[in-house]
């Protein structure tokens, strides 16, 4: 089987005024259909760097990103990001913050509409579809800009540290939250983040990285039994070896 | 949302309304106790009313204005001038910051000659303006832009600049043209900002039309103050600042009233 996604020999260099940063250099990567993977590593090593990579908002200095083996050109409107920030639209309602993606491309069709309002109501935001985003509290926030992310039917989610913003226990909840909506909605998901504990929860793989200019350290397949929760694999007694493990290779 | 308060709640919400009241009454007072005091200074020949003026001499020139029409007509001078100053300085100002939001490298061109010109008092372009617009009522106007149109550039500018990088990227992922980010993005989320740039613009208006009205006219508030002040009718002066400062606090108040209205509906 081909992968989903797939970055051949990387290489990424950021110019600025005083200096060029090599920041990405001989990656290789591939991701599977249906995984939820989680990319670790130093802090400013790049995390980031490699989903605007695949947004299609940076383009490689070498290297190619084939996606079903075609390669990415532009921006890729079929991988969606979430930020750290929900980055909701204050004047607008959850409804029409929803339908954002939908409505820039003109595609407001009844089909889309119907899935939208569905998703709000499975996930428990039936009732605020009227509602402004400053009425609502920061995992529902969350949980609208996840959806929002769906709303364009993406092959692909892009999380750029999405939960780093919420307090811990919201932080946990929003975590089972997420990980169901994305396993129910069957997505690939690509999870950058700096908390390891959060990394082994949520995925089903995670990518180590090395120091600047980075490159794949280690892949470490995560063997959690299917249906756990990631509150329930936080419990595991596996869940402190990946934890341990993921943790020498960091130091 | 009707509800029960406790009593507690119920004291602490009468304590707030009292306060409201009190400051309310005190604003009042006091604007009341000055008027009374400077009757009473001039009445009680510690000073020359003649230089001073007093409540009741300001009243009588007021009621002399208005019932020979010459508060109606002053008045809707210098009102026109200032809208329409207002007006235009803020649809070019607005269309500028425009432009040099969209061609970045033309805003880096700009930029030190909007500092420069910020910078500069724009009434020492008054006689530029004389000769080449002409005296009249164009050239109170111009000078009126003159002094709104930079600020409101900068300003409106700076809103723009200020939409998070994060958000743009976001309508970028999600396939946005240009125009949708301009249209859909940047200009409703700096719709709060160019308000409160309209609110400063609305003082500055008046500025720049009393400046010009100073340097040449023939009529309006303006013209009636240089003109009581050249033959000593102070009460004449002191009246014309009084209708000044209730009509562009009216003015003020519009447009503040405009951003509540806007404020409510995005966060109620």
């Amino acid at each position: 089987m081909s992968a989903l996604l797939k970055l051949e020999n990387i290489k990424l260099v950021y110019h600025t005024k005083k200096n060029e940063t090599v920041a990405l250099e001989n990656l290789n990567l591939e991701i599977n259909e249906g995984e939820f993977v989680s990319i670790v590593g130093p802090s400013g090593c790049g995390k980031t760097t490699i989903l605007s990579l695949i947004a299609g908002i940076l383009k490689p200095t070498e290297g190619n990103i084939y996606q079903n083996d075609t390669k990415i050109k532009g921006i890729n409107t079929k991988a969606s990001y979430m930020f750290q920030r929900d980055n909701l639209l204050e004047w607008l309602n959850i409804y029409k913050n929803v339908m954002l993606g939908p409505s820039l491309c003109h595609n407001k069709s009844k089909e889309t509409q119907d899935k939208v309002l569905n998703m709000l109501n499975k996930y428990g935001l039936g009732d605020f579809i009227k509602s402004y985003p400053n009425e609502l509290s920061g995992g529902m926030r969350q949980r609208v800009a996840l959806i929002r992310t769906l709303a364009t039917n993406p092959y692909c989610l892009l999380l750029d540290e999405p939960f780093s913003a919420l307090d811990y226990q919201t932080r946990l909840v929003v975590q089972d939250n997420v990980l169901e909506i994305i396993k129910n909605e069957h997505k690939t998901a690509i999870l950058v983040t700096h908390d390891i504990g959060e990394a082994v929860a949520m995925s089903d793989k995670v990518i180590i990285l090395t120091k600047r200019p980075a490159c794949v350290k280690k892949e470490i397949k995560l063997n959690f039994n299917k249906n756990l929760t990631p509150l329930e694999r936080r419990k595991d007694p596996k869940f402190n070896n990946y934890f341990n493990e993921i943790w020498e290779e960091l130091e | 949302m009707k509800q029960a308060f406790s009593p507690s709640h119920k004291k602490f919400l009468q304590k707030i309304r009292r306060n409201t009241f009190f400051t309310h009454f005190f604003r009042i007072l006091l604007l009341i106790l000055l008027f009374l005091l400077w009757e009473i200074i001039a009445n009680s020949g510690l000073v020359d009313p003649f230089i001073t003026s007093s409540p009741s001499r300001i009243i009588n020139a007021l009621s002399e204005l208005f019932s020979s029409g010459n508060l109606i007509y002053h008045s809707f001078i210098t009102l026109y001038e200032t809208l329409l100053a207002f007006l235009i300085s803020t649809i070019i100002g607005f269309l500028l910051a425009l432009l040099l939001y969209i061609i970045p490298s033309l805003r880096k061109i700009i930029e030190p000659y909007l500092v420069v010109l910020n910078s500069l008092p724009k009434v020492a372009l008054g006689p530029l303006i004389i000769v080449w617009i002409g005296a009249g009522t164009k050239a109170i106007i111009a000078m009126g832009v003159l002094i709104c149109v930079i600020v409101t550039t900068i300003s409106i500018l700076n809103g723009f600049l200020e939409v998070s990088e994060e958000k743009i990227l976001l309508f970028k992922t999600l396939g946005a043209k240009h125009y949708q980010i301009l249209f859909r993005l940047i200009l409703p989320a700096s719709l709060p900002n160019i308000i409160s740039v309209l609110k400063i613009n609305v003082g500055l208006a008046w500025v720049g039309v009393i400046m010009g009205e100073y340097l040449n006219s023939s009529a309006g508030l303006g013209y009636l103050i240089v003109y009581g002040g050249q033959i000593f009718k102070l009460d004449l002066v002191m009246a014309s600042i009084l209708v000044l400062c209730l009509l562009a606090s009216i003015m003020y108040f519009i447009i503040a009233g405009i951003e509540l209205l806007i404020n409510r509906k995005r966060n109620k």
